[in-house]
């Protein structure tokens, strides 16, 4: 199973936990006045809801590999009574490298409800699968996919060789047909609603609109802020609209239009009524525990654990390999602070094996620790994170590797329980300096603003800073000063005032040369792009944005192509980061002003001259000195 | 103490006589020429109580035979030996003529000494005149001057031209050198960062090198020193004067009038018999001023003056080089002119002469400073020679690395002296570069626990030119023992050798490089600038920041260690401030360096006798001689 996406693992654990309700009370009651909540007209049409397995967070689709395997899928729908009907439909291709009798059986609510033999060889097919409503249970239809399998009767081949695999695409869900009833307030919207949402900000959109809308696109990584919606018409509902409405109207309502439910969000403090949307939201998304951990920013250095950021920390059955990916968005810690290291527990069950298991730990690709586990007791392991190894989103892998006995004529290969303790937590430290982009949450997350021209820039701003910042943040935005002090994201096309930027754009044309002296960019390439650097101080940090011709298409970009992480310059294109870089550690890059005159600049450029020159008189001193030793020969001859 | 000879009491009793000195002066140059170990002569002529003309003229009357003035008639070169230039010199008697068959002997000591002497040597068939004593050992030199005068600055370079720096660069090292440069370029142009920082890690390398090789020497050094000095200063206990063997001091001087009363009286308070010392004054030709001062004091009764002919290179090696060929001692020693060496370096140096092997051809004694709280220069210089001599050496000589001679004190074993060449004229450090030579020709070098005091240099320009010297010499050294770097890695083994490189070429080459380092940290410090990360990579940037922490930290350390070992504590604060003089000593190293390619003979002469403390002592050596 591959998680590219770090930030949709939230929504994979969100919808795998049980027993959310739809309303967080204490949060209702922060709120205080539920006249805020304005329902949905009654009556309204009915509506299909899809949910595929790239919105569970299978961004690549799921792939259960080898010739067993499980795995729960939770699909969030309201009860049974507001749902028409249900249909799961799952693509899958399966092959194997050997002769084998394969199957998948999907159990839905604990039920067997249909059984498939998975020939040999390449093998593509569809499950199309009408469900009955009656089998939603607490908001969610759980359904089991069991995967299994063997090559022969034959004990003494070693199964772990066959090669097979069975990968369900991730354009498989479920299709629920609602209707009104299911999706008559705003708190069933919100909870029902897609992840892929659009949030419609005008071009005139007040400074409280804007923050608004970027506190939302924050909180959802598939939302967009767009213009104007896209047409709807069909009812098919597989993105969510949030629009704005004048100060007037209720902070947060719900209402129809093209066929489909939307939010719109209005009151005196739409960016608090963002905040608080996306705290209704999570409350039926998200587990708890992540609220509790996100929500208290008193206690900087507290732990926090991985099942509060919402990770996976349920049981495997592991015949050879099983890992467990949590996803670590710094944007999602207290402010001021950053993991130091993370304490790992994990309980694996005994195996007939020789040996034991091994379990690693690796944080970004690096291996952080690597131990043998007790097989009697929890596995305790103490790992420090490597100074430069934290990413803006970070992925910590966690695997037990098993050598069961298998292949040997006695045993067939079988899995044995494994479990990362939902205990494991991060050590959190200082957050030290802002060097890099990936430092820039730790001061984020206590709030920033955003300066820029327009509603327009904040909108194309939005994905850039996703991975930096949590809808938990307090965000401004203003569209004229910068604040005096505090952590700032400022969209200008001149440095801000005060700052010192790595790359300037008044000292005449600006280039980058590799460490051969040769151009990579030219000062027009490099005006084109859109730049984004650190300037400002470890107190006060500041995102310099500095847009290039693409910013506008930013708005539309995905934010994982775009997260933020490594160094303190970016270049971006209209849809990735096409290259950042660090100016205080990578020497490879080379900021150069070829109009402006510096000793430094110059020495580099007649480099060659240089030491060519000085080659050149150096030689000639030994000449000189080769002809004195020579003359003295001559003379003592 | 030794009674008066024949000869001394007869002329005595005859001078008396005659009436050329009353009784009481008799009795007084008596007692004086027994105490000083001088001859009666010297001593009466010293006092100026009889004039020398006076003097030459009694004794020709009183035998009866001719007075000869040699400048009137010089004596024939062709009846002189150099093998018998010693004998000559010590018996005061050289043959003049030969006049069918007799050979006329001219004496400036008649008497039974002189008569045995020249019998030996011309057989029976004699005839005596008197002479001068100065004309006589003028008339020595003068036959021997072009002859020893060739032999002082060629010797080496033609017997073993290899162990010679008058060639200060052989082609191959100069090939090799323009090899590096040329490495160096290519690899700077087609990878900059790169070269740069294999530039560094060699740098790097070098300096926790050396730090790591002086810590090592300081813990050697200081483990061992104090049986040995106990058991030496018992065994001179035991010592006869009869015993002992004659012992040549070499004191090369050169314009330095003012100290002539300290070496006398330095000298005189040596412990030992004065008879057995062959004492040489090294004066060069054209240094008339000393010459007169010596005159003006009577030293050259007493001690001899040898005065050497001007020629190329004009350096102290050379001059001790041609005294060497009129020395007639089985050991020898220098002293510097304002050298005040303890009363009993010399029979310290004789037991451990005779304690050790064979093979060990020079003992080295300690230098400090007599006036080293004069200023800051002298508190810190002193520290620096309490560390070299004290711990330093010590830790050389018991890891058997080969030892840098120092410029004094260092006593030799004659026979070896003259095997090896002596000193080379062109090595303007002569003594380091004969240290190494010793250990390359399997002699030893030992050390011995007795100091010779000498004046710090007080002033800083004074002192930059004194170290620039050394440095160069250093260079000089290092450029010819590393011609034949296997040759040296046989010679001296793998220790040795590695010990000969961080210890001579790393202090020369530290004074060179620590400026570079210093530049680019003080930069740094300054602008904060990231230009020198590339060339600074973390594994590099932590291993310079220990050389310059821990490194410098250390070396501040070791040379407060420095001055316990003499009790001088209150000069221990003053190793706090040692980085001015490391920058002095990298100021001394480049102006070595430049001087080796424009000058590489020149002897930066130190002036001494600028000291308050040695003008004090020049009063009061005056008062002693006045009173003597």
């Amino acid at each position: 199973m591959a998680f590219c996406r770090p930030f949709v693992m939230v929504g994979i654990v969100a919808f795998a936990l049980n027993g959310v309700g739809a309303q967080n009370p204490s949060l209702s009651s922060s709120n205080g006045d539920p006249a805020v909540f304005a329902n949905t007209s009654e009556g309204a049409a009915a509506v299909t809801r899809f949910i595929d397995l790239d919105e569970l967070g299978f961004e690549n689709g799921l792939e259960l590999s080898g010739l067993t395997g499980s795995y729960d899928l939770f699909f969030r729908v309201p009860s049974s009574s507001a749902i028409e009907s249900l249909n799961l439909r799952l693509p899958f291709r399966s092959d194997s490298a050997f002769d084998s009798r394969r199957s998948l059986t999907i159990e839905v609510g604990d039920t067997p409800l249909v059984s498939r033999s998975l020939p040999n060889g390449a093998f593509e097919d569809v499950i199309d699968l009408p469900i009955d409503p009656a089998l939603v249970e607490n908001g969610f239809l759980k359904i089991r996919l069991r995967y299994a399998g063997a090559i022969t009767e034959d004990r003494c081949i070693d199964q772990r060789i066959s090669g097979a695999f069975l990968l369900l695409d991730k354009s498989g869900g479920l299709t629920a047909r609602l209707n009104g009833a299911a999706v008559n307030h705003v708190n069933k919207v919100a909870a029902i609603m897609p992840s892929r949402a659009e949030i419609v900000l005008p071009a005139n959109a007040s400074e409280a609109q804007a923050a608004a809308a970027l506190t939302l696109a924050l909180s959802q990584p598939g939302a967009r802020i767009v213009n104007a919606p896209t047409a709807g018409g069909s009812d098919l509902w597989n993105t969510a609209k949030i629009s704005f409405a004048a100060r007037q109207n209720a902070a947060i309502s719900a209402n129809w239009a093209g066929g489909q439910p939307k939010l719109v969000i209005g009151g005196e403090d739409p960016a608090g009524a963002a905040r608080l949307l996306r705290t209704q939201w999570r409350a039926a998304i998200s587990a708890p525990a992540a609220g509790t951990a996100i929500s208290d920013r008193s206690a900087p250095n507290a732990s926090v654990t991985l099942g509060d950021l919402g990770n996976d920390t349920g049981v495997q059955s592991i015949s050879e390999r099983g890992a467990w990916n949590s996803i670590i968005p710094l944007a999602a810690l207290p402010a001021n602070v950053k993991p130091d290291g993370a304490v790992i527990e994990t309980l694996v069950g005994a195996d007939s094996g020789d040996t034991a298991p091994v379990i690693n730990v690796l944080l970004n690709g690096l291996l952080l620790n690597s131990a043998e586990a007790n097989l009697d007791e929890l596995t305790r392991l103490d790992v420090d994170f490597p100074e430069g190894s934290l990413a803006s989103i970070n992925d910590l892998e966690v695997s037990v590797t098993r050598q069961v006995a298998s292949g040997d004529c006695r045993f067939e290969p079988q899995g044995y329980p494994a479990q990362l303790l939902p205990s494991s937590h991060l050590k959190l430290g200082d957050a030290g300096d802002v060097v890099d982009f990936s430092d820039l949450p730790s001061r984020f997350n206590g709030g920033f603003t955003v300066v820029a021209k327009n509603a327009a820039q904040v909108a194309a701003a939005a994905p850039l800073l996703t991975a930096l910042a949590s809808g938990e943040t307090k965000v401004s935005v203003s569209y004229g000063d910068a604040p005096a002090s505090g952590p700032s994201v400022v969209i200008s096309d001149t440095e801000p005032v005060g700052s010192d930027p790595s790359i300037r754009f008044d000292d005449g044309p600006v280039e980058l040369r590799n460490a051969q002296g040769a151009s990579m960019l030219s000062s027009d390439s490099l005006g084109e792009a859109t730049i984004a650097q650190i300037v400002g101080s470890d107190a006060s940090p500041v995102l310099w944005l500095r847009p290039g011709s693409n910013f506008a298409s930013l708005a539309q970009a995905d934010p994982g192509d775009v997260t933020l992480s490594y160094g303190n310059v970016a270049l971006i294109g209209s849809e990735q980061i096409d290259l950042s870089f660090s100016t205080t550690r990578d020497r490879l890059i080379d900021i150069r002003y070829p109009e402006t005159f510096s000793f430094g600049a110059f020495l580099s450029e007649y480099r060659l001259w240089f030491i060519g020159l000085g080659w050149l008189l150096l030689s000639i001193g030994f000449i000189y000195i080769l002809r004195k030793v020579y003359a003295s020969r001559q003379q003592k001859g | 103490m030794q009674a008066l000879t024949a000869s001394d009491v007869w002329t005595g009793d005859f001078l008396a006589e005659t009436g050329l000195i009353s009784l009481e002066q008799l009795n007084e140059a008596s007692d004086l020429a027994v105490e000083w170990g001088a001859d009666l002569a010297d001593v009466l002529m010293a006092r100026k109580w009889v004039g020398e003309n006076d003097f030459y003229e009694a004794l020709a009357l009183r035998f009866n035979v001719d007075l000869l003035d040699l400048d009137q008639s010089p004596p024939d070169p062709s009846l002189f030996k150099e093998e018998d230039v010693p004998g000559y010199m010590q018996a005061l008697t050289i043959p003049i003529r030969d006049e069918d068959g007799t050979i006329v002997v001219a004496t400036a000591r008649p008497g039974p000494e002189a008569m045995v002497f020249a019998r030996a040597k011309w057989g029976k068939s004699i005839r005596l005149a008197i002479v001068s004593k100065a004309g006589l050992q003028k008339a020595v030199q003068d036959v021997f001057s072009e002859q020893f005068s060739h032999s002082a600055v060629y010797d080496l370079a033609e017997q073993d031209p290899v162990m010679s720096a008058q060639t200060v660069f052989t082609a191959t090292q100069v090939l090799i050198g323009w090899g590096l440069v040329t490495a160096l370029a290519i690899g700077l142009a087609f990878d900059f960062v790169t070269t740069l920082i294999v530039v560094n890690v060699l740098m790097t390398g070098f300096y926790l090198g050396n730090f790591l090789f002086k810590s090592v020497l300081i813990w050697a050094g200081g483990s061992h020193q104090n049986r040995r000095e106990q058991k030496i200063e018992s065994a001179v206990r035991l010592l006869r004067d009869q015993d002992l063997p004659v012992y040549t001091v070499l004191v090369p001087m050169f314009r330095e009038p003012d100290v002539l009363p300290i070496l006398a009286g330095a000298l005189r308070r040596l412990d030992y018999p004065t008879s057995k010392l062959d004492i040489k004054i090294v004066l060069e030709e054209g240094d008339d001023e000393t010459y007169q001062a010596a005159l003006n004091l009577g030293l050259e009764g007493i001690f001899e003056i040898i005065r050497v002919p001007a020629s190329q290179p004009q350096t102290k090696p050379k001059a001790c080089n041609y005294a060497l060929k009129f020395a007639r001692g089985e050991y020898l020693v220098i002293y510097d002119a304002e050298d005040k060496p303890e009363p009993d370096q010399l029979k310290k140096v004789l037991v451990a002469f005779n304690r050790a092997p064979s093979n060990v051809a020079c003992v080295q004694c300690r230098l400090n400073y007599f006036n080293r709280d004069e200023n800051w220069l002298t508190r810190m210089f002193t520290l620096d020679y309490s560390l070299w001599f004290d711990l330093m050496l010590p830790g050389l000589e018991k890891l058997g690395v080969p030892i840098p001679l120092g410029g004094t004190s260092n006593h030799f074993r004659m026979d070896v002296l003259r095997e090896l060449y002596a000193w080379d004229p062109f090595n303007v450090t002569e003594d380091a570069d004969l240290g190494i030579r010793l250990i390359q020709k399997g002699y030893k070098v030992r050390l011995v626990a007795s100091t010779t005091f000498e004046e710090a240099n007080v002033s800083q320009t004074n002192w930059i030119r004194q170290r620039s010297r050394w440095i160069k010499g250093y260079m000089q050294t290092f450029l010819v023992h590393t011609r034949r770097p296997i040759h040296l890695l046989k010679t001296i083994g793998p220790l040795g050798a590695l010990g000969f490189v961080f210890f001579i070429g790393g202090t020369m080459l530290s004074g060179l490089l620590n400026p570079i380092f210093w530049g680019i940290f003080i930069f740094w410090l300054l602008t904060m600038t990231d230009m020198f990360d590339a060339v600074f990579p973390p594994v590099l940037l932590y291993l310079s920041l220990f050389n310059l922490l821990a490194g410098n930290g250390m070396f501040m350390f070791i040379t407060m260690l420095a001055p316990f070992r003499r009790n001088w504590l209150e000069l221990v604060p003053y190793s706090l401030t040692i980085f001015w003089y490391w920058v002095l000593m990298s100021i001394a190293a480049w102006k070595g360096a430049w001087q080796l390619i424009t000058k590489p003979f020149y002897w930066e002469k130190t002036t001494h006798g600028l000291s308050a403390q040695t003008a004090e002592e020049v009063s009061k050596a005056q008062q002693d001689q006045l009173s003597a």
